[in-house]
């Protein structure tokens, strides 16, 4: 089939399967498999855990929390156990994931035995664990230093002893921290001099950015409870307990010997998180959370259509922020999955079979997890974003995209050409993202932004579309300069895309150089779709380079 | 399906009404967009991008994105310069509008476009922060009057009636969802800091401004780019005095990601942070925060005073922690970090929705039972949250919303 005849795709209309796999039982998971059950898709809750809510891990963060909400999760856990739409799975581990978003098959396995579920859709809803600090501030459990764990139980009525009359706690030392920690010692605090008890609090930073902490923190000191702000830790000795700090106003070190001192935690992400993350072929985020920290994914987005990643699974939130992504995974599952019947065009991207030598080049590349195989590899009309990187990389040129097929972009730069014998200025042209640049050049048009006279701009699904071809195109038919302008490192919708861009104008260059073309007519650059000065500075200056180098011999 | 199309009011055209009315629409329901200014894209619009070699999560290109979409969809019906006048419930809602004139003709536009780089009355015209916004150009109507009394040297040779009436609107909404945002802290209610008369003593949201239509972090008074920065945190959060008693969410975030952006722009600028206690700025707070302090200066006090030196520069007085002593140091620029207030037209919206405020003038959001059947709450009307934030309680309110409306998958 030639190319240039390549059709437009039909819509054509498919099935996919309703129901989805929530991962993890922890309240994110619970909470989502309800709000999804509840809008009539079947669920399928699995978790490595037991226990629902998993008792072990990082649940009980949320055992302070306000009466409305508490009401609501204990309904929530009554009726994910009670729901007929939702299959329950404890103890059961993703190992594999096959076929396509709107398709899948996962394979779970249970006590040695695997067994498959069909579904639409997959939610990565896995808690949190908490790790006491203990290493951090040079101490080791004992009946007299706990875990702020330990203290909660205590506080519960469910551990031993009396409670110790004066409480010292150490926050924001031995790690950054984060208000939901914050909120649990403040919490804890409230308690204590409810109860009687008298309560020191050491910490650096007070991490109060969380509804109502300030309030809290305010009824904490009203209450009794001495706060120390220190920007280093204080001397802690376990031996005799005592915690010596410097206090500025009095001039001196002043020591306190508490009965009990109690550490922080750090909320870790769940432990299985990199091991789902490969399964699903996901970009994780930071500290082992699953999310990629890329505002393209806000608020429950994946790099992978119809995977869906939520509350803690994401970073550690409060259970209103675990509320809210719950509906919000229900409002893209909505838009996803629909009733079923979903209406996709028949394709999005053609691999052409007899050029194909199956190196598997786009399945790698592709970093929206939208290449399979049988026969040949084949791309998903459901999971493709359209970014054209596994056009532009494949090796043996066996790839086209729908309206970005090599010959249409090259037509399109001689077009765009066509005139350049006639424009009096340097000819430059623009591969615009249209993500950013292309945005980014609309809105210095719109605020008449200086830009070259010889300015022509073409838009492209993503940088990482711009190849070897399409750069030596430009430069063929005329144009002086040429840029390649893509989103800011770690902003990329398709993830990769302008770091592939960026590699082919730096082997451009190379190209460049060795035919005798000063490389500094080729420029990369990065920006944001608001960033219209930027634009506007950067391609003056490329064409002010374009000036000094005079026309390229190129130029008809 | 032959039922007919369900619509939602939404209040408010920002970062949260937008997400909203964006999702409604998917759900192929009638959106009535709702804006008191004349631009949609409500205070985050006017963020500029923090990005340094890397994108730093500022999130302010989503509110670009969002605006796009929204403007471009047929299904969302936008009112600008337009306020809630009455709401009547009728099992639905019946609602009226009532809309200023727009100057939204070809024909206005193109006049006020060509007056607004000389208009001689100060701020009378205005340009949207984005391509996206339509119009582009508006006219502020506290400077209405004054601009009329002198249209022959605003507008010479150019005709224009500035005296078009508004005009109301009777709305059928089925529900109505409040995304009214927020009212950034007025620093003149922090006396000793003499916000209305230094010139060189701006907020954050001036710093915004000025790089938006200069492409720099410019200080006022002579246009050069500042040597010397200070930042100073809770500008209006976390104060007792001031009754409130809420951490904005949003400053520490901002402010740091907008002195590495400071810093980006210039090397040598020498940037100080003046706080009580720098709260989580993203998923890699950590990792943000050490680079900060690499290159940042932090001073973990309130600065008392600020005034104006003989050389146009501001000085701070602050007392330094450890030797308890008044320091005054000069800089350049002093930014404050104003923070985030319960909008000024709370108490108004309250009233006509009979939606209840929280102490602190905010609107209750979720969990509180006591809104009306069919009235709904998203964004910074609720209380301090970021642009992520805001995004995803707007989602959250839409899944309220269609539940209510009974809608199902």
């Amino acid at each position: 089939m030639s190319y240039q005849e390549m059709p437009t795709p039909r819509l054509t209309t498919q099935e996919f399967s309703t129901s989805v796999l929530v991962l993890g039982t922890g309240w994110t998971g619970l909470r989502t498999a309800l709000v999804l059950a509840d809008l009539g898709y079947s669920i399928v809750l699995a978790s490595e855990d037991e226990q629902i809510p998993p008792t072990g891990g990082g649940s009980h963060v949320y055992s302070t929390i306000p009466a409305g909400l508490n009401q609501e999760m204990q309904e929530t856990l009554k009726q994910v156990r009670d729901h007929e739409s939702i299959e329950l799975l404890p103890g059961s581990r993703l190992i594999q994931v096959l076929g396509m978003p709107g398709r899948f098959t996962a394979i779970l396995r249970s006590q040695g035995a695997s067994f498959e579920r069909e579904v639409g859709s997959i939610v990565l809803a896995t808690d949190i664990a908490v790790w006491p600090l203990f290493s951090g501030y040079g101490l080791s459990p004992a009946d007299n230093v706990l875990s702020l764990s330990e203290l909660e139980q205590q506080l519960a009525g469910s551990g031993h002893g009396p409670l110790p009359e004066t409480v010292a706690f150490l926050v924001g030392f031995a790690q950054e921290g984060n208000p939901l920690t914050m909120h649990r010692i403040m919490q804890s605090v409230e308690m204590l001099e409810e109860k009687g008890c008298r309560a020191y609090v050491y910490v650096d930073n007070l991490k109060v950015a969380a509804d109502g902490l300030e309030k809290l923190y305010k009824q904490n000191r009203d209450k009794g409870a001495i706060f120390f702000k220190l920007r280093q830790a204080p001397r802690i000795s376990q031996a005799d307990l005592s915690i010596t700090s410097y206090d500025p106003v009095l001039g001196r070190d002043v020591e306190l010997h508490p009965d009990c001192i109690v550490v922080e935690e750090e909320i870790q992400a769940n432990r299985i998180n990199p091991e789902l993350a490969e399964v699903l072929r996901l970009d994780p985020g930071p500290w082992g959370f699953l999310q990629e920290d890329n505002v393209h994914r806000l608020p429950v987005q994946s790099n992978r259509e119809g995977v869906f990643i939520a509350g803690e699974a994401k970073e550690p939130q409060e259970l209103t922020g675990i509320w809210a992504d719950a509906a919000n995974v229900a409002l893209q599952v909505r838009d996803f999955l629909g009733d079923g019947e979903v209406t996709l065009p028949e394709f999005t991207g053609i691999i052409d079979k007899e050029k194909c030598c199956f190196c598997l080049t786009c399945y790698r590349c592709c970093p929206h997890g939208a290449i399979g195989w049988d026969d040949k590899p084949f791309i998903s009309p459901a999971a493709c974003q359209a970014c054209g990187i596994c056009a532009s990389e494949c090796p043996q040129k066996a790839i086209q995209i729908v309206e970005y097929t090599d010959e249409n972009i090259k037509l399109h730069i001689r077009e765009t050409l066509k005139d350049v014998a006639s424009s009096d200025g340097p000819t430059l042209l623009a591969f615009c993202c249209q993500n950013s640049a292309q945005e980014a050049w609309s809105m210095a048009q719109s605020f008449g932004r200086p830009l070259p006279s010889g300015l022509r701009t073409i838009a492209v699904p993503c940088g990482g579309k711009v190849d070897l071809d399409a750069i030596y195109t430009a430069f063929l038919h005329g144009a002086e300069a040429v840029a390649v302008l893509s989103c800011h490192p770690d902003n990329c919708k398709s993830v990769r895309g302008n770091t592939f861009a960026g590699i082919r104008v730096q082997q451009a260059k190379r190209i460049l150089d060795a035919t005798g073309l000063s490389p500094e007519r080729l420029l990369f650059h990065t920006l944001a779709s608001n960033m219209d000065h930027d634009l506007s500075e950067t391609l003056g200056r490329l064409e002010q380079t374009a000036k000094e180098l005079g026309a390229t011999p190129l130029r008809p | 399906m032959t039922r007919q199309r369900q619509s939602v009011l939404i209040i408010g055209g920002g970062i949260a009404g937008l997400t909203a009315a964006s999702h409604l629409a998917r759900r192929d329901m009638d959106v009535l967009l709702l804006e008191k200014d004349a631009f949609l894209g409500g205070n985050a619009i006017n963020y500029t991008c923090k990005a340094t070699e890397q994108c730093e999560k500022c999130d302010a290109c989503t509110v670009e994105k969002m605006l796009k979409d929204v403007s471009q969809d047929p299904r969302i019906t936008v009112f600008l310069g337009s306020e809630l006048e009455s709401v009547q419930a009728n099992g639905g809602f019946e609602v009226t509008v009532r809309s200023r004139p727009l100057f939204d003709s070809p024909e206005e536009q193109a006049v006020l476009a060509k007056a607004y780089s000389r208009c001689p009355v100060p701020g009378a015209l205005r340009r949207g922060s984005s391509k996206n916004n339509w119009p582009l150009y508006a006219i502020n109507p506290d400077r209405l009057e004054e601009l009329a009394a002198r249209k022959e040297e605003c507008f010479p040779h150019d005709t224009i009636d500035l005296e078009q009436q508004s005009s109301t609107h009777s709305l059928q909404a089925d529900a109505i969802l409040v995304a009214s945002g927020f009212s950034p802290f007025d620093p003149t209610l922090k006396p000793t800091y003499n916000f209305a008369n230094q010139q060189n003593l701006v907020t954050a949201l001036d710093m915004e401004l000025t790089k938006k239509s200069h492409g720099r972090y410019l200080r006022p008074s002579d246009q050069t780019q500042p040597g010397r920065l200070a930042f100073i945190q809770c500008v209006g959060s976390r104060n007792e005095d001031l009754g409130n008693l809420w951490c904005s969410q949003v400053c520490c975030p901002y402010a740091l990601r907008m002195a590495e952006s400071v810093k980006h722009e210039s090397p040598e600028a020498e940037v100080t942070v003046f706080y009580m206690d720098i709260q989580n700025i993203g998923k890699d707070s950590p990792a943000f925060y050490s680079k900060c302090r690499e290159n940042l200066r932090f001073v973990r006090n309130m600065p008392v005073d600020i005034y104006t030196a003989e050389d146009g520069g501001l000085v701070v007085s602050y007392l330094d922690e450890t030797e308890t002593k008044i320091t005054h140091e000069p800089f350049d620029l002093v930014v404050l970090s104003v923070g985030i207030s319960p909008n000024r037209d709370n108490p108004e919206l309250s009233r006509i929705l009979n939606l209840p405020l929280n102490g602190d003038g905010f609107f209750a959001a979720g969990h509180n039972g006591s809104a009306p059947h069919g009235v709904f709450a998203a964004g910074t009307a609720t209380g301090p949250k970021s642009i992520a934030g805001s995004m995803a309680q707007a989602g959250q309110a839409v899944h309220d919303v269609l539940k209510y409306l009974g809608e199902r998958k």
